[in-house]
């Protein structure tokens, strides 16, 4: 019984990651511009990573497996607004578009970013 | 129905759903009409890569594949930033370029100029500086 009430926890947090990934998919056709598209496609970097590998873990039980989800979790909530940081401050300084779609002044897109 | 077949079940759908997700990221890194869109949809594939890595070390019992999908992780990162700094140091290089070009051309305008040739009064910088280059030739 307690093996069924572990696996049931477990697979709804994946089936929650899953409909999360869905909805950033989803995000990644609807909108119109690249920065709304980062929006959108961070959603799976960090919650859609956490609900599915949590229900690895939960599925796993505590060993040196769930450890190693543990870390890639951990990375990844590093790694990835470091990443979104980045490919903004590319569509910032390349893209002709960016002035249309964000109100910003021009000194300060100029002196904005390093 | 037991455990076994059940998180057989489980693993298998996730996978399939995984897969679907990952080819519409792939319709948006081949049509998306920005370089910035193209990454972020890379990004995106790389995470569900390491979803479906992950899953798959706990289907098969294969807890080396956990490794693999760590190694991978730190890859997906590194592909980001370095494309992003090549992009970026490539539209840095075009612009410079483009001044200099720019200078180089009003240079040669003011000196034809003040050279005052009568003929080459409604001539573009280009053609001056191709006459320029000819008469020192002959």
């Amino acid at each position: 019984m307690i093996e069924w009430i572990r696996f049931i926890v477990g697979s709804l947090c994946i089936i929650c990651g899953l409909v999360i990934a869905v909805i950033a998919a989803f995000g990644l056709f609807k909108f119109k511009y690249a920065m709304n598209r980062m929006h959108a496609a961070a959603i799976t970097d960090t919650l859609g990573i956490l609900m599915v590998l949590l229900g690895l873990i939960v599925l796993r039980g505590f060993c040196f497996d769930s450890l190693k989800l543990g870390l890639i979790i951990l990375f990844f909530w590093f790694a990835s607004p470091v990443s979104s940081h980045l490919l903004a401050g590319m569509e910032v300084e390349i893209s002709d578009r960016f002035i249309d779609n964000c109100e910003v002044e021009e000194t300060e897109r100029k002196g904005g970013r390093t | 129905m037991t455990i076994a077949e059940a998180s057989e079940f489980l693993y298998g759908g996730a996978i399939l759903v995984l897969i679907l997700i990952m080819f519409a990221g792939l319709i948006r890194a081949i049509r998306g009409p920005e370089i910035a869109d193209r990454i972020v949809a890379v990004n995106m594939l790389g995470t569900l890569t390491i979803m479906i890595i992950c899953i798959l070390s706990l289907w098969q019992g294969e807890s080396y594949l956990l490794d693999v999908a760590l190694i991978y992780a730190m890859i997906s990162f590194l592909a980001v930033v370095v494309l992003t700094r090549v992009y970026l140091g490539v539209h840095r290089e075009h612009v410079k370029e483009k001044a200099r070009e720019a200078a180089e051309a009003q240079q040669m305008e003011t000196s034809v100029a003040m050279n005052t040739v009568p003929s080459s009064e409604g001539v573009s910088p280009a053609d001056a500086r191709a006459d320029i280059r000819k008469g020192g030739e002959s």
